[in-house]
């Protein structure tokens, strides 16, 4: 240990080094208490993590923020080595696949590299594809009502939604469902090895290669089609492992996210039939189901964060973390700082609302977060409209939970009926 | 209150948008931030400070916080 470390642990008062993630309760979603603790005693605390050594996890909204957003915090690269990380496979973050590029480049090429898929995922396109998912989530329960209850609110109706919407904005076939569920889950897998990783990204590239080049003699107005054009125009513009890379990470991206959010927000919610109903007086006016939306990403957690590498000292609050030191970044942390979120563990939606850190901050901030709030927004309203008295089927004891072996967590089911 | 946005700093979150959706938009082509008018009036005060604060890229710089007798946005292209 440095002397710099040493010292940041006496003036902290540092007395016993955690071990992180810090444990949620079985079949609970509720942010364990050690961050509450950590936040006032020690903000910018040392932990033990399951591979590779001791890092650094801020857990106030401040300092997580900051971390997020400043260049010195870099994403880790398969260059650092045997770093301190969650995954068993010895290289943490993204290496190992072509969706690392996007994450190794320069913030200039990283933003101009962001632009060429931009279009895709702003307000607007998020607005002008909410028909489109208003119609998928009716035919879903409709599907339901047809089979009769209880239903899979995962299987049935969350993971469906993204995965449509991600076929169609990418422009891949939807059949092949199962090939996507599969390299997601190995890219954001703790326990599979580096050499796993890498014979899934293989696959996936070599089932998108003849897909990739049907679209690049014949782009369509999909994410594809607006990669293989940047790609035409010279690797200035985008390389072809960059292309492969943005498809990639979409696929990674695109769909474990907002089904899981969905999913773990409805286990939360389901328990409090009041805050379901508060929320049924919000659906039909846009800006009060965005807040609302906003609201319910702020309290739900999926997963145990994301890990930087300080590339200079950087000053976190009254902490300086040394250069080469990862920190670990729990969005959850921040979202439930109560200086920033009062009586933060409460649902509640007429809070005057700061900025959620559920998305992240800084140049990596999530690329898909317009197109997520849109599929939240549209998953719960058409929901609550069509099956008013949805609810667990069983006790929340009974759910089935996810096994501890990808970076995200929650039910692995969540049979509800209505 | 004068607010800048330096546009090489926009990663095309849209959150702008979603803070003031009458000052901000974002371009067809990329995504960036544009701005719908350079002048709102100062009932835009509130929604556009919240936009500033919640740009996940810091992409706008604030200068006279306080003078509050007119709001003027602008962009800057410059590299950085």
């Amino acid at each position: 240990m440095s002397q710099e470390q040493q010292t940041h642990i006496d003036k902290t008062n540092q007395q016993e080094i955690p071990s992180f993630p810090f444990p949620f309760a079985d079949h609970s979603l509720q942010v364990p208490d050690e961050y509450d603790r950590l936040r006032q005693q020690c903000p910018v605390a040392r932990v033990h993590m399951p591979y590779g050594g001791d890092a650094f996890v801020p857990t106030r909204y401040q300092e997580i923020g900051q971390a997020f957003a400043d260049p010195k915090c870099g994403a880790i690269r398969a260059s650092d080595g045997d770093v301190p990380r969650l995954e068993a496979g010895k290289v943490t973050g993204t290496e190992g696949s072509a969706a690392s590029e996007l994450f190794s480049v320069s913030n200039a090429r990283h933003n101009k590299l962001r632009r060429v898929i931009a279009p895709a995922f702003t307000v607007s396109a998020a607005n002008k594809l909410r028909s489109r998912v208003v119609d998928v989530t009716n035919a879903l329960v409709d599907a339901m009502e047809r089979s009769g209850p209880p239903a899979d609110l995962f299987e049935d109706y969350a993971i469906q939604v993204p995965m449509t919407v991600l076929c169609e904005m990418l422009g891949i076939p939807g059949e092949d469902e199962h090939l996507y569920r599969e390299s997601a889950h190995t890219m954001i897998s703790t326990t599979a090895s580096l050499q796993e990783k890498q014979v899934q990204a293989t696959k996936l590239m070599q089932y998108l290669a003849p897909i990739i080049k049907e679209a690049q003699t014949n782009p369509q107005e999909n994410i594809l089609g607006l990669l293989v054009r940047a790609q035409k125009q010279g690797d200035e513009v985008m390389t072809e492992s960059e292309m492969y890379g943005f498809a990639m990470a979409v696929i990674g991206a695109g769909f474990e996210t907002v089904s899981t959010t969905f999913t773990n927000s409805a286990f939360i919610l389901l328990q409090q039939p009041e805050v379901v109903a508060q929320l049924r007086t919000h659906l039909e006016q846009p800006d009060q189901l965005a807040n609302a939306i906003e609201e319910i990403l702020r309290v739900t957690p999926i997963g145990v964060g994301r890990p930087r590498i300080t590339r200079e000292p950087v000053q976190l609050g009254e902490t300086t973390v040394p250069a080469g030191e990862v920190l670990f970044l729990t969005t959850h942390g921040a979202n439930y700082d109560p200086s920033v979120f009062p009586d933060a563990r409460e649902i509640r939606f007429d809070r005057d609302m700061q900025p959620i850190m559920s998305f992240g901050r800084g140049i990596h901030a999530c690329l898909g977060q317009q197109i997520a709030r849109m599929e939240l927004q549209v998953l719960w309203q058409t929901l609550l409209t069509r099956l008013p008295n949805v609810r667990l089927a069983v006790a929340p004891s009974e759910v089935p939970w996810r096994p501890d072996e990808t970076l995200t967590f929650g039910p692995e089911h969540l049979p509800v009926t209505w | 209150m004068k607010v800048t946005a330096l546009r090489n700093r926009c990663i095309a979150s849209g959150t702008c948008v979603l803070a003031a959706k009458a000052v901000f938009s974002q371009r067809e082509s990329d995504g960036v931030v544009e701005l719908l008018q350079e002048h709102p009036s100062l009932e835009q005060l509130q929604k556009v400070r919240q936009a500033v604060a919640a740009c996940p890229s810091q992409v706008f710089v604030v200068e006279e916080e306080d003078n509050l007798s007119e709001l003027t946005l602008s962009t800057n292209d410059e590299e950085m």
